[in-house]
């Protein structure tokens, strides 16, 4: 177990523009993301989650810094100097003026990212684990043992149970 | 150029490691020695002890300026409170 080291990850899109992004998340980071998808009814107490809101929530979350001009040309700046995170008003603001399928590109990027990020920490996980030689991407075992847990062999391995007794 | 200088600001300047805000410093004073040496002493209006990582590359000092910012490279840190004095290594940005 230890804390996040805050690194940073540069990556380009496919329209070029190159980006600056979060390597990983820690709990306040990812706390944030999450809360940013809920809304809070003062007046009811209900607490609506919107889904919609999780792309941008997800870009704001590891967005940094980026290379996106304006239709002018000139460096839509989101961050005050290398050192610092985007002002996240700012950052809503000028997400929401991006052409819809650079916003796409840009989700899409952070999102294979994000897949990246955690292959690696499994592989990871493994080596400290002291199963060094260990295959990334394990074969199922022959034979089922014990009670599946989503990646295992197809065949279902607990039997539903039956509504007619 | 300069032997001896000595910089200091109104406007907030913030010890940084990556991209987290570890220090936002309310007064501080940048000192170059006639040896070459960079030093720091600040008042902190914020600090986040845990973020504090003298030595560590990726530990800096910002400091606004016209325009701009100065990036130092933070040595050491001594804290007594929020009162801060540090070495520094020489501008990078």
């Amino acid at each position: 177990m230890q804390t996040v080291r805050p690194a940073e990850v540069q990556l380009t899109l496919a329209n070029g523009a190159r980006i600056t992004v979060r390597r990983r998340l820690n709990v306040r980071e990812q706390r944030e993301m999450y809360a940013d998808v809920i809304t809070f009814n003062r007046a009811t107490g209900e607490v609506v989650r919107n889904p919609l809101e999780l792309p941008r929530a997800t870009i704001c979350a590891y967005l940094l810094d980026w290379t996106v001009t304006d239709d002018r040309g000139e460096l839509v700046t989101i961050r005050d100097h290398p050192r610092a995170v985007p002002d996240k008003a700012r950052l809503d603001a000028v997400l929401d003026e991006l052409d819809p399928d650079d916003y796409a590109d840009l989700l899409a990027t952070i999102d294979a990212h994000i897949g990246r990020e955690k292959d690696r920490r499994e592989v990871e996980k493994k080596t400290r684990s002291g199963n060094a030689n260990a295959d990334p991407i394990s074969n199922s075992p022959s034979e089922p043992v014990g009670v599946s847990t989503g990646s295992g062999p197809l065949t279902p391995t607990i039997t539903p149970p039956s509504w007619n007794s | 150029m300069f032997r001896h200088l000595v910089l200091s600001g109104r406007a907030e300047a913030t010890l940084v490691f990556g991209y987290h805000t570890a220090a936002v410093l309310a007064s501080w004073t940048i000192d170059k020695s006639p040896a070459g040496v960079w030093s720091l002493s600040a008042t902190a209006r914020e600090l986040d002890p845990i973020k504090c990582r003298p030595g560590d590359r990726d530990f800096y000092l910002v400091v606004p300026r016209k325009g701009g910012y100065w990036l130092f490279p933070v040595r050491t840190l001594i804290r007594d409170g929020l009162s801060l004095a540090a070495t520094l290594g020489p501008i990078e940005h």
